[in-house]
């Protein structure tokens, strides 16, 4: 950890006579997609459960309806979870580097087939612009939508493709030279998913609902131009790293059947709980426009259990001018 | 000679005030520029405006080198305006023109066209000479407040949108 922390004082403190990048992996900078163009983003996220791989594809298409409106949708397919919810529900644990010592069921290697999970939907508006020569500081409004057909089984909720939901938050983004660092905050309200899980007795399908924790999210990226060291043409490859700190504090689950009777929670998955997690990324962008990312998300300060580290990120990304 | 000295304020009521393109080119600074793909995203939204007819983007000094087709009607304001599309600011727009060329300004509202030869004095060994536009469109608000009031005096009348321009 101490070499991240290292990383970030040689980038603060390197001379900055150059351009920065706020293109980060994971969170969306305040700035907008340019108006009338049309940007397409493939995302990966891939880690290992126990033996199994998790892969998650989604396409993002990107839109800019105004200068400072931008629209994006992402459909995704993954095989992260079921349409319905496991037996073991209010008592499955996770094992692998996840494993938590409990006397309830483990949920391990559950083969779930790759699935349509559904679209989530974001707009951002950028409602502040403070420029300058090589410098900016900008701050935007977003919103999300999501509407999923997957049976989330954790209580922290997550919008790309756990759960149906809405949240929105702000982002700060500021930029010198070389050196980019923007904040998210945001929150999350997901929705209740209704589904059935066998009774244990065998007396069949039993009607559950469960609710889900909302969510405050915060995030903290740097971005650094580490290539090329003066720019003089769009062949230049350009090459990025990043660090992002992704942190997320979320209220426990709720689960009913038959609409009133309250299952007890035997998990820490369906607790509330906080996380912070890291994310070291590499980019290269070519030709000025293709823009391919790679990074691991790993655990800072606790750990979410909604999915297994490290977890890897692969993002592709293309604007059509 | 002064290179900045202020030699005329043209008031332009501009639903379609544009330039003939009896010119050379424009040079657009931009701010809040901060890489090679936000460049690229200036330099597309300049190539869609019609008049346009090749764009040089300078990524270290984060400006632009616009030549224009010369029989085109040209506007400042769509420059201006596609700077910002790409979400960018304009930093300063300059018209690099030649007094040879014998530049005229199209004034809507007004009959004919002012040649810009006949106000500009003291310029008349140049070969060629810049008109710089200042205005909340085309300058930082830093900038522009700097030379606020400066300019407000010269101007003949101040209601209305109006371009100040200064040959340089």
């Amino acid at each position: 950890m101490k070499i991240f922390i290292l990383i970030i004082v040689i980038v603060l403190l390197t001379p900055l006579v150059n351009n920065a990048q706020e293109l980060f992996p994971y969170s969306e900078p305040a700035s907008s997609v340019p108006k009338n163009v049309i940007g397409l983003r493939y995302i990966q996220h891939t880690f290992n459960e126990a033996s199994q791989v998790r892969n998650l594809f989604a396409l993002r298409v990107m839109y800019g309806l105004t200068s400072r409106l931008s629209i994006m949708a992402t459909p995704n397919v993954s095989n992260h979870h079921g349409r319905n919810f496991p037996d073991n529900l209010a008592t499955h644990v996770h094992e692998g580097n996840q494993t938590i010592f409990s006397t309830g069921d483990t949920k391990t290697n559950n083969d779930y087939i790759y699935k349509f999970n559904g679209v989530n939907f974001y707009t951002k508006y950028r409602f502040l612009s403070n420029d300058g020569k090589n410098q900016h500081f900008r701050m935007a409004l977003y919103a999300q939508g999501t509407i999923l057909n997957t049976a989330h089984t954790e209580a922290e909720p997550n919008l790309m493709d756990d759960n149906s939901g809405y949240g929105g938050g702000i982002i700060t983004t500021y930029l010198k030279n070389k050196f980019a660092v923007s904040f998210t905050g945001g929150y999350i309200v997901p929705m209740d998913k209704n589904g059935f899980v066998n009774d244990p007795d065998g007396s069949g399908p039993v009607p559950t609902r469960i609710k889900y924790g909302r969510a405050f999210e915060y995030n903290l990226s740097f971005g650094y131009l580490i290539w090329p060291r003066v720019y003089k043409s769009y062949n230049q490859t350009n090459w990025n790293i990043y660090m992002e700190f992704l942190g997320k504090s979320y209220s426990a689950a709720q689960i009913t059947q038959y609409g009133f009777v309250n299952v007890p929670i035997a998990t820490p998955l369906l607790q509330s709980g906080n996380y912070i997690d890291i994310v070291p990324g590499i980019q290269t962008i070519i030709k000025s426009n293709l823009r391919i990312e790679l990074s691991a998300r790993l655990p800072f300060y606790r750990k979410s259990y909604a999915f297994f580290y490290p977890l890897y990120a692969l993002g592709v990304q293309w604007y059509f001018f | 000679m002064r290179l900045s000295l202020i030699l005329s304020t043209f008031l332009l009521f501009l639903s379609t005030s544009c330039f003939f393109s009896q010119t050379i080119s424009f040079d657009l600074g931009i701010d809040g520029l901060t890489c090679s793909q936000c460049s690229k995203s200036v330099e597309m939204q300049l190539k869609k405006l019609d008049f346009v007819k090749t764009v040089e983007m300078d990524l270290a000094n984060t400006r632009a080198l616009i030549r224009i087709n010369e029989t085109s009607i040209l506007s400042p304001d769509a420059i201006a305006k596609a700077a910002r599309n790409a979400g960018f600011s304009v930093r300063y727009l300059k018209l690099l023109t030649s007094a040879e060329m014998k530049p005229c300004l199209i004034i809507a509202g007004f009959d004919g066209a002012i040649n810009l030869q006949n106000n500009v004095t003291n310029i008349t060994d140049k070969k060629v000479y810049t008109i710089c536009f200042l205005g909340n469109s085309f300058q930082s608000k830093k900038e522009l407040k700097a030379r606020k009031e400066k300019l407000i005096n010269n101007c003949p009348e101040n209601t209305g949108k109006v371009y100040f321009a200064k040959v340089e």
